[in-house]
């Protein structure tokens, strides 16, 4: 075992396809002509007593369920740290509070709606779910939300301050939210995909497991619109992994059916000379801002069983081997990312 | 003063998202708190925000709540002599 390395050793997922199940892989759900799923959520009933349900908005049962599943699934008992990241954080009670401020004033105030409408109260949930007393952080950065809560996770494990944490990505997408974005052209509209919601996360630790997935070797974030900046974050992706470009297998991308967006990603990857197979995850899942959460959880399925899981290909190449996947997204050609994963 | 207890139930109920729960379900005399429906200190607050949104009463301190919700009949009896609305 390399002592420095990063291990994937859980992911667990609710989402538009089949809840906490990897049936997606095999036989997913299609979504052809919707422009907004919801989530499928499962019978929380099944899991949480009735007044934890009752005490927990939309987001936050999901990100009980989805933490505390993950936790069962990584062989650890604990993590040190919790880093979330979201967008949109409780969007939904957050548009109640506000809605209640401009139609009922601001003297008769859901206190529920209140203190469940801050981003950072997935977080605060999950610590508490996970008995995780130690660091707790959440991002809402947009498109990149998601890959910046694993950047901070990658570098305290990576510097030694933490051993292990629980990563994930949780937006909801409401109708009015929905509604500015389609107007916005960013979703719907013209938009060949749809949009979705997000509910994922993965345990990492410098532990290798029987059920780890893969090995994160490098994150690397930018913000920037020269595609020779572009490169050098690449570049810097595949220095920390010690690989060139050509060993790249996969690339795991963000094309979502919107044409500013996947425009954008053609003439990126074609500049940085990326011509491996193409896998998607928002034709599968959807887009959100912390969608791309699904993206790392595909490609490290895909590292897993050392195959192409078919649903998420987006091109008709094929890869001889599956060692390093390159998951890049960019958000709005400004904010990039670049992950790598590798097979361990 | 019937109605009245059954028109606090069906709030109740919505208010606190007592999902699978029925205004039959409520015992009058049962304690809201701890036992019974087993209401925390956010029900609390909301049931405080309740009382003054819809009867106009604004309770002052904590431990006036939890004399007054004491129970459905108690909190029923208590809005009816002190209502504005």
């Amino acid at each position: 075992m390399d002592n420095n390395s990063i291990y994937i050793n859980s992911f667990s997922q609710i989402s538009v396809q089949e809840p906490l199940s990897e049936n997606w892989t095999t036989n997913p759900i299609i979504y052809q002509n919707e422009k907004l799923v919801k989530i499928k959520d499962p019978d929380y009933k099944e899991y949480y007593p009735a007044n934890i349900i009752r005490r927990n908005g939309k987001v936050l049962r999901r990100a009980m369920l989805v933490s505390q599943t993950a936790l069962k699934n990584s062989e650890l008992t604990q993590v040190d740290g919790v880093f979330t990241g979201s967008g949109l954080g409780c969007v939904e009670n957050t548009e109640a509070f506000l809605q209640q401020i401009v139609y009922e004033g601001e003297e008769f105030l859901k206190p529920t709606y209140f203190m469940q409408s801050t981003h950072n109260t997935i977080s605060s949930v999950i610590g508490i779910a996970l008995n995780c007393k130690g660091y707790n952080s959440t991002y809402c950065h947009k498109g990149i939300s998601f890959e910046s809560a694993l950047l901070d996770a990658y570098l305290q494990i990576k510097s030694g301050k933490i051993n292990s944490g629980f990563v994930c990505g949780f937006d909801e997408m409401s109708n009015t939210y929905f509604s500015i974005l389609e107007r916005a052209g960013y979703l719907g509209g013209k938009s060949i995909g749809f949009a979705g919601e997000s509910s994922a996360g993965c345990i990492i630790s410098n532990k290798l497991t029987n059920n780890s997935l893969c090995k994160i070797s490098s994150v690397r974030i930018g913000y920037t619109q020269k595609p020779e900046e572009i490169e050098k974050l690449l570049n810097q992706a595949l220095y920390d992994s010690n690989l060139t470009i050509n060993n790249i297998d996969l690339v795991m991308t963000g094309i979502n059916g919107n044409p500013e967006n996947d425009e954008a990603y053609t003439k990126n990857l074609e500049y940085l000379n990326i011509r491996c197979a193409k896998l998607g995850f928002a034709q599968l899942f959807g887009e959100s801002y912390s969608g791309s959460v699904y993206g790392v959880y595909g490609s490290a399925l895909c590292l897993k069983k050392s195959q192409v899981i078919t649903p998420l290909k987006i091109d008709n190449k094929t890869s001889e081997k599956i060692e390093n996947i390159l998951i890049y997204r960019h958000f709005r050609n400004k904010d990039h990312a670049f992950i790598i994963l590798q097979k361990c | 003063m019937e109605n009245l207890i059954e028109e606090l139930k069906k709030e109740i109920i919505e208010t606190l998202n007592l999902e699978d729960i029925n205004p039959s379900d409520i015992k009058e005399d049962e304690p809201l708190f701890g036992e019974g429906l087993g209401l925390d200190s956010i029900d609390a607050l909301e049931l405080i925000v309740l009382m003054e949104k819809n009867y106009g009463i604004k309770l002052k301190d904590a431990s006036e709540g939890k004399a007054v919700f004491g129970s459905i009949k108690i909190m029923a009896d208590y809005i009816e002599k002190n209502r504005t609305k």
